[in-house]
């Protein structure tokens, strides 16, 4: 049976997963935009996901864990075939990152957390959240918000 | 900062697996939310103080930003989104709010956003929204399992209507 702990530090490690998905990922789709708002888009989110791995990484070791190291690769969920592709990926992106963040806000308050790691997985799930709806304004513009985002 | 090439495609049924999995996780953490009690909150007697001051916030948002398309009805379609988000929030709290018995009564919670001014156009409903957002990440800090999550998402959603209101 798993414990609350190992549950809470598995939704931990999965959050750090999704940024390290995160940071490959526009590495990946970066190339494929054409629009130089959107590339300069990209590299502003790709740089914040950076900062959010390595903040989360030293979280992990600060709380005595190991923080997982990256996959070798992260294979594409489909061919990036132009502008759109990219931009299809980049907002799924955000939506994984919000629902790993967002399951770690529900796990910290479902036993003992370090302290601050509740605020800090609701401030990365928020985060995910807007650069998701900046994404979908350029593919939905008529619907770029969702009611619950990390669902 | 140059972006490399795309890397080729090692694992594709990895990548789904742990998309899956996350998937999972956050369906799972909607459900306990939504649909059965949470074993973690053990379902206390009343509800909790940060329920009704939710209810409060969202009842207000809609209010505002019904009085917004009503002063300018050419807001209407920029607007209707956010409405029918802050629609969804009122009803799954209103769910949540009959696990707990009677409903409380709304407007009378701490933390609500009553005294804040009435949203005018835009720049109204974006302040609202942020204050919104602010208050509900508070209280989803104070919440317990599944709850927390679920107001986590709510305050997220609610700074995304602040961003797309700049």
């Amino acid at each position: 049976m798993t414990s609350p702990t190992q549950t809470l530090n598995a939704a931990w490690q999965a959050a750090l997963g999704t940024e390290y998905a995160a940071v490959f990922y526009y590495g990946a789709l970066g190339p494929q935009l054409a629009d130089a708002g959107q590339i300069a888009l990209a590299r502003t989110f790709e740089e914040q996901h950076r900062e959010l791995r390595d903040r989360t990484a030293a979280a992990l070791v600060a709380a005595g864990q190991s923080p997982a190291p990256p996959q070798t690769d992260y294979p594409l969920p489909f061919a990036l075939a132009g502008s759109v592709d990219a931009q299809r990926l980049a907002l799924a992106t955000e939506s994984s990152c919000a629902a790993a963040w967002r399951y770690l806000v529900t796990t910290a308050a479902s036993g003992r957390a370090p302290s601050g790691l509740r605020q800090a997985a609701s401030d990365a799930l928020t985060a995910s959240a807007i650069r998701a709806t900046r994404w979908r304004s350029i593919l939905h513009p008529a619907q770029p918000t969702v009611p619950f985002p990390g669902s | 900062m140059n972006y490399p090439e795309p890397h080729r495609l090692m694992s594709r049924r990895a990548w789904l697996g742990s998309a899956g999995l996350i998937a999972a996780a956050a369906a799972g953490g909607a459900l306990v939310a939504l649909v059965r009690p949470d074993p973690v909150s053990g379902h206390p007697p009343g509800a909790p103080d940060w329920l009704s001051a939710a209810l409060a916030r969202e009842q207000q948002l809609l209010h505002g930003l019904d009085a917004a398309i009503r002063a300018d009805p050419t807001l209407g379609v920029r607007l209707a989104p956010l409405r029918a988000d802050h629609t969804a929030h009122l009803q799954v709290l209103q769910v949540l709010s009959s696990r707990y018995g009677p409903t409380p009564a709304t407007g009378s919670g701490s933390g609500a956003t009553a005294s804040a001014p009435a949203s005018t156009g835009v720049a109204g409903v974006r302040r609202a929204e942020i204050a919104a957002s602010r208050a509900t990440a508070v209280a989803a800090l104070t919440a317990v399992g599944g709850d927390a999550g679920l107001l986590a998402s709510i305050a997220a959603c609610e700074a995304t209507h602040a961003a797309v209101l700049t």
